[in-house]
């Protein structure tokens, strides 16, 4: 177990948690707002698809990851647009989000590159690392040589948290997720705040998307998220819809992702160790909502008995 | 009375083939720009599927499976839970089944209904998870049925390399085939159209009696529909609310199963299309109306044999497929405008008989 807490580890950590805490902090802004994105999967795969795609055919990362925030973001409108304009169910439209991004991809996969599976090329342009003089000291040694992707997530919490917290719009966006009804009356527009916050999240799947496919991996696999927006939603979940909260739970879930990379080939069966991450996520949603619950009926007994 | 369901049926009925044309219209334009012969694509995805006696029987067998899912997420709409999970639930009633098919030495039918029980009860266990948790603790049951998915069928994969691996075929993520007393009779040969499709049809039937002609049904449906008041008139719908997703787990378990003992013969790693997830669909496109889930499965059924023909025979992969999905999933959250509008306009009273659920 003591192998576990190396550098190398914490490296592999925050390698597997970047993508889900880039969106994860989009998500905790739409659960925010009060639409929950369940289509963040989507967007996050359509965003991989799209980096990998351009940073083939136009040969340039940045390139290739703007493209992909920029696919999510206009998922995300869609998503807007039957949600908010029409009235449809959030959940129901976000699936529908996720199963028109996971065919769409390998149709797309297999009319423009002729295969059914997967995309490798070995000379794709990817994200670069940062090298930081800081390998040899301990835990710090962990940020030494991250890819910019990273970075960029670290940076995500502190933008996501002034968002919500120091801006006109966050204020906005707290108060029509609070009620929608009072918002309105006191002059918030509505459905322009909503509209915002999904784009906010849709540009952090595509570019959490970006970040697996051209920073911490270099291909695309069909369904290669596996599952990564919808730990991202649990890590805003769990975190208390809080920015600095869900980058606590990212991280966790990363850890636990790389843990079970670690834990491969050592005599535990794969399909247990593939499963930690869910696991993890799983437990900690279902840990936290019985405290809270817990914790509510103690103060309501108290009330009732003084 | 009867006039009023008719009419209900109906206009569920009218709502449904208005998303259908519009999807199967606008599959039908990318199948045609895609081609390079568009025709001889268009004719084999629209009448492939019904080409004879084969094609009809493969159809409906592959519309069984999803008549199964189709009801456990209508179900679990009705008392308001999103039983995403149904996939995972799915392949653990198939596991379950598969285990008491291959292990338990019985005689004749007895095989294939204690398989069906052990399948859908393993079903309803899994939900059990999501669903006390989101009726007690108010977890967000969405995440939770979605991440135990994953977990659900990596054990399944886990069960097929060692406690239930073919002995035969080592390295093959399969079971050993059911012994012939556990499967269900063929009804149209040479297709694989199995008696599990009558069951499924029939299983409609009774949930919607169910549903809709017993008190408990009702009191399910009024804890979906307004919790506030079904509290008030001394329901408990958290209760309901662990019902409705047990018997939604228990129904997709029994699809497991009953597709793993009629179709596949054998438990496979990764058998399932999808069947949970498009289970929605199935419930959305007919408003959780359990009658018509039959016929919503056997339309999807249709597009999906319809892209598989069209593959076989042109030059179109059938991938197109998801273009028509993602569309049908569009088109069906549009028409809940015109639920909402209709519930607006309808008073208070007449509400809790609308067969229209939580979506």
């Amino acid at each position: 177990m003591s192998e576990l807490l190396t550098t190398a580890f914490l490296i592999a950590a925050l390698r597997a948690a970047a993508p889900i805490l880039i969106a994860a902090m989009g998500s905790v802004v739409t659960e925010r707002v009060g639409v929950p994105n369940i289509g963040v999967e989507g967007m996050m795969l359509a965003g991989s698809f799209t980096a990998v795609v351009v940073a083939i055919e136009v040969g340039n990362a940045w390139v290739a990851t703007g493209a992909a925030a920029l696919v999510g973001t206009m998922l995300a409108l869609v998503l807007g647009f039957v949600t908010v304009r029409w009235g449809a169910d959030a959940i129901v439209a976000g699936f529908a989000i996720n199963v028109f991004a996971a065919g769409f991809t390998v149709l797309l996969l297999s009319e423009i590159y002729g295969s059914k599976g997967s995309l490798v090329r070995p000379d794709i342009s990817v994200l670069p690392v940062i090298e930081l003089p800081v390998a040899d000291v301990p835990i710090l040694g962990a940020v030494a040589g991250q890819n910019i992707m990273v970075w960029v997530a670290a940076a995500l919490v502190g933008v996501s948290w002034a968002l919500l917290f120091q801006t006109r719009f966050g204020v906005h966006v707290r108060a029509v997720g609070e009620d929608p009804d009072a918002a309105r009356a006191v002059g918030i527009p509505v459905r322009l705040t909503q509209y915002r916050a999904l784009a906010f999240g849709g540009f952090t799947a595509g570019l959490a998307g970006a970040g697996l496919a051209i920073g911490y991996l270099s291909s695309f696999t069909r369904d290669m998220t596996a599952g990564r927006g919808f730990i991202a939603l649990a890590a805003a979940l769990f975190g208390g819809r809080h920015p600095l909260g869900a980058a606590g739970a990212a991280l966790l879930f990363g850890a636990a992702e790389a843990a079970g990379n670690r834990l491969q080939g050592q005599g535990i069966p794969s399909q247990f160790v593939l499963m930690l991450p869910y696991l993890v996520t799983a437990v900690a949603l279902a840990a936290i909502s019985v405290r809270r619950t817990v914790a509510e009926r103690r103060s309501l007994t108290r009330v009732e008995a003084a | 009375m009867t006039g009023r369901v008719a009419r209900l049926v109906a206009s569920d009925a009218v709502g449904a083939l208005i998303v259908v044309l519009a999807a199967v219209a606008i599959g039908v334009a990318v199948v045609a720009l895609l081609s390079d012969e568009p025709a001889a694509a268009v004719d084999a995805m629209l009448t492939g599927p019904f080409d004879g006696r084969y094609q009809i029987g493969s159809t409906l067998a592959r519309a069984t499976p999803f008549i199964f899912t189709g009801a456990a997420l209508a179900l679990s709409f009705r008392v308001g839970v999103f039983n995403l999970g149904a996939e995972g639930q799915l392949y653990l009633g198939a596991a379950a089944g598969t285990a008491v098919a291959i292990r338990i030495d019985l005689a004749g039918p007895l095989t294939i209904v204690l398989a069906t029980v052990a399948g859908a009860l393993a079903g309803a266990a899994w939900a059990a998870i999501p669903g006390a948790l989101r009726a007690y603790a108010g977890a967000n049951e969405i995440v939770m049925t979605l991440m135990l998915n994953f977990v659900a069928i990596l054990f399944v994969g886990w069960l097929l390399s060692g406690p239930l691996a073919d002995p035969a075929r080592v390295g093959f993520p399969q079971s050993e085939s059911i012994p012939d007393d556990g499967r269900l009779p063929r009804l149209l040969e040479p297709s694989n159209l199995h008696l599990g499709f009558v069951i499924a049809c029939v299983g409609c039937l009774v949930l919607h009696v169910a549903l809709t002609r017993t008190s408990w049904g009702l009191g399910l449906r009024l804890s979906g529909e307004n919790a506030e008041f079904a509290t008030y008139v001394g329901l408990r719908p958290e209760r309901s609310m662990l019902v409705g997703m047990l018997c939604s787990g228990a129904a997709a378990g029994m699809g497991g199963i009953v597709h793993i003992l009629g179709d596949q013969l054998r438990l496979l790693d990764g058998f399932s299309a999808s069947y949970g997830f498009i289970g929605i669909l199935i419930a959305l496109l007919v408003r959780n109306n359990l009658l018509l889930v039959p016929v919503a499965a056997v339309f999807y059924s249709w597009v999906i044999s319809g892209a598989q023909v069209m593959e076989e025979t042109t030059d179109v992969p059938r991938e197109v497929v998801s273009v028509v999905q993602g569309v049908l999933f569009l088109l069906v959250t549009a028409t809940a405008v015109t639920t909402y509008l209709r519930r607006r306009s309808t008073p208070q009273s007449a509400q809790t008989l609308d067969p229209v659920g939580a979506a």
